[in-house]
């Protein structure tokens, strides 16, 4: 057995350190999480027109993503097929096609290898232009939301993210949709990438302690948890982890409870449009609709429902990440709303967000502690909870009865184990009947598979 | 959004007075701000009407034209009662980030001032570097542009009514920018 293969102890929710510092474990992460797993690129929203692009990061690979005639979307590798250099250096645009300042080699905008300065001149041997375009990637749209994927034999977008839909068609699709203002604020943060995910997927726990002065300080419904001077009550909230380790955590009717001086704004609004989703979707779901959602897509695309911040963290090593940012909005929400919504989150999920920075010294303090040996060798502890996870009826996924929990932890570092011991997708799918049952223990698993049977 | 545009220079240099006042202030501010002092500038120097932006601009060819997506994202956007809740969060004593505290230094330097025609007001053109050093291993330098613009309030003293932060280093290295530029 590879020392990779006991990272994680699905059964007692726990991980070793080493996790968020070991450069062996870093690399197998990006061999076998970033260039397999569907990674976020970009919203619709961002290239509506042929031509438009917008350049970003899978792993630690450069993408330019593209609009096609057609209307489709391609996404190809930032990196010339003669020597590499960059093909691209903006950010975004619109661009008939892509020349590399270093030779001139020229691409179009699907990527395909167009002009080599002097070809008929200087290239005695022949080139085939047709094999030498940049290197492509899937590319699938959920709702409106771009991402890319380097395995050909992953599963499609709409599988891989699973029962996670469920979740996410509350406000992606019930709403009318939504778009993402950009451009995406960037930070640098030292830490390791998996830090401000996994606490996106499930990390409700923290947020009356680490956020204690921006609580106490920005009035709304959630300021008394401020200090941890209360607990939520009972029945406030649940969190719901899924197959290939999505996860979400759910506080419910929060709503927009930390975005400062547009709280009442957006209540209004919500207020507005709850039955509309309500006949949608059902008294349930709408609830979600007006609820604070926090969650992570594996691996490293997180977003905060009410907050409106969606978020992806690109790994640059294992101590360090870049942080993307951009606001969320409803596409029929008027223009001041719009504009309200992205200011109050960047003032509090941005780069000078006054949360946000809460966050980024523990993520960065329990990345950098682990150059200790002894240290490293430790466990980390994600066992709230434990025990009590359950399947239910109505809500897919893996299901934890309580606003504050680490059963999405839990989730979220099953499958992190599983994709780094699977050789192929294949060996993933071998476990798709059977993937819950280290999350539940084997008798509770049974029951959830008799109930699944009636 | 409102674009944060680089005006072009009043005709009307402010006089060696006017801009020897102007350069005190920000001198002042950079004390205040770098001695824990924020609640005295806030209440000491800023306008009541102040709007406060630091806007970063997304990398694009000179050449592109064709792409019309907004190309400015606003790190702070803040109005008197933001900025009120900002120093409140650093006087909470409950915010663990800045216990032990942090020391930081303003170097502003460049400094131009010149008189609005209409109405009194004073724009004021200046470079900063400024250097947080915190906890034992962090020291990160922030860089950038400022555009001010100056009112007097009713005792004749300057306030800040406008302060609009060119911030050019697109991917900020310094993980935050959780302090007053």
């Amino acid at each position: 057995m590879s020392k990779f293969e006991t990272l994680v102890d699905m059964r007692n929710g726990t991980q070793q350190k080493s996790v968020f510092y070991d450069r062996d474990i870093y690399e197998l992460e990006l061999e076998r999480i970033f260039a397999r797993c569907w990674l976020f690129l970009t919203h619709e929203s961002a290239i509506p027109n042929f031509g438009d692009f917008v350049t970003t990061k899978m792993g630690e690979d450069e993408v330019i993503v593209a609009r096609q005639k057609d209307g489709s979307i391609k996404a190809f590798i930032n990196s010339c097929q003669h020597r590499g250099t960059q093909v691209c250096p903006a950010e975004a645009g619109n661009a008939k096609g892509f020349v590399c300042s270093y030779h001139g080699w020229s691409y179009g905008i699907d990527g395909k290898l167009e002009n080599m300065p002097f070809e008929k001149e200087l290239y005695k041997c022949k080139v085939d232009k047709s094999k030498h375009g940049l290197v492509q990637a899937r590319v699938e749209s959920y709702h409106g939301f771009v991402y890319g994927c380097f395995d050909d034999d992953a599963p499609s977008l709409e599988d891989y993210l699973g029962e996670m839909k469920w979740y996410l068609d509350v406000w992606m699709d019930a709403t009318g949709g939504v778009e993402l203002i950009g451009p995406p604020s960037r930070s640098i943060l030292n830490c390791n990438w998996k830090t401000p995910t996994e606490n996106f997927a499930g990390d409700a726990y923290h947020v009356g302690w680490t956020h204690a002065a921006g609580l106490k300080v920005m009035p709304g419904p959630l300021s008394v948890l401020s200090g941890n001077a209360v607990l939520p009550p009972t029945g406030a909230g649940l969190q719901v982890t899924t197959r290939h380790g999505h996860g979400v955590g759910i506080l419910y009717d929060a709503g927009p409870a930390l975005m400062s001086d547009m709280i009442e704004e957006i209540f209004a609004w919500q207020a507005r449009k709850k039955p509309v989703i309500e006949k949608k979707l059902g008294a349930l779901r709408a609830r979600f609709y007006g609820s604070h959602l926090n969650s992570s897509i594996f691996p490293n695309n997180s977003f905060l429902w009410g907050t409106n911040t969606f978020k992806m963290w690109a790994p640059r090593g294992p101590g360090q990440i870049e942080a993307f940012t951009w606001a969320i909005v409803e596409k029929d929400m008027p223009a001041d709303l719009k504009e309200g919504i992205t200011r109050v989150m960047h003032r509090t999920f941005g780069t000078a967000g006054m949360f946000e920075a809460d966050d980024s010294d523990n993520m960065e303090t329990m990345t950098h502690v682990n150059r200790g040996f002894v240290t490293r060798k430790g466990k980390m502890n994600s066992q709230m909870g434990l025990g009590g996870d359950r399947v239910d009826p109505d809500l897919p996924g893996v299901v934890g009865d309580s606003a504050i929990g680490e059963t999405s932890y839990r989730g979220y570092y099953r499958f992190y184990q599983e994709i780094l011991n699977a050789k192929t997708w294949d060996d993933v799918r071998a476990n798709n009947a059977d993937w819950f049952v280290p999350l539940l223990g084997e008798q509770t698993a049974e029951e959830a598979r008799k109930a699944a049977a009636a | 959004m409102t674009e944060v545009t680089t005006p072009a220079p009043s005709p009307v240099r402010a006089s060696e007075s006017l801009r020897s006042e102007v350069e005190a202030f920000l001198y002042l501010e950079a004390r205040l701000l770098s001695t824990a002092q924020e609640r005295l500038w806030y209440t000491q120097m800023l306008h009541p009407e102040i709007r406060y932006r630091v806007c970063s601009r997304q990398l694009r060819s000179s050449k592109s034209k064709r792409y019309d997506q907004p190309n400015e994202v606003f790190h702070f956007d803040d109005d008197i009662n933001a900025l009120d809740k900002r120093v409140d969060q650093i006087e909470s004593g409950i915010q663990w980030r800045s216990d032990p505290p942090e020391t930081l230094m303003y170097i502003v330097s460049n400094v131009e001032a010149f008189e609005d025609e209409q109405g009194g007001d004073v724009r004021v053109y200046s470079n900063v570097i400024m250097i947080r050093d915190r906890r034992v291993y962090e020291s990160d330098q922030y860089h950038y542009r400022r555009e001010d613009v100056m009112r007097r309030g009713d005792d004749g003293a300057l306030r800040l009514l406008e302060r609009n932060v060119v911030y050019g280093q697109r991917m900020v290295q310094g993980k935050n920018l959780l302090f007053f530029l």
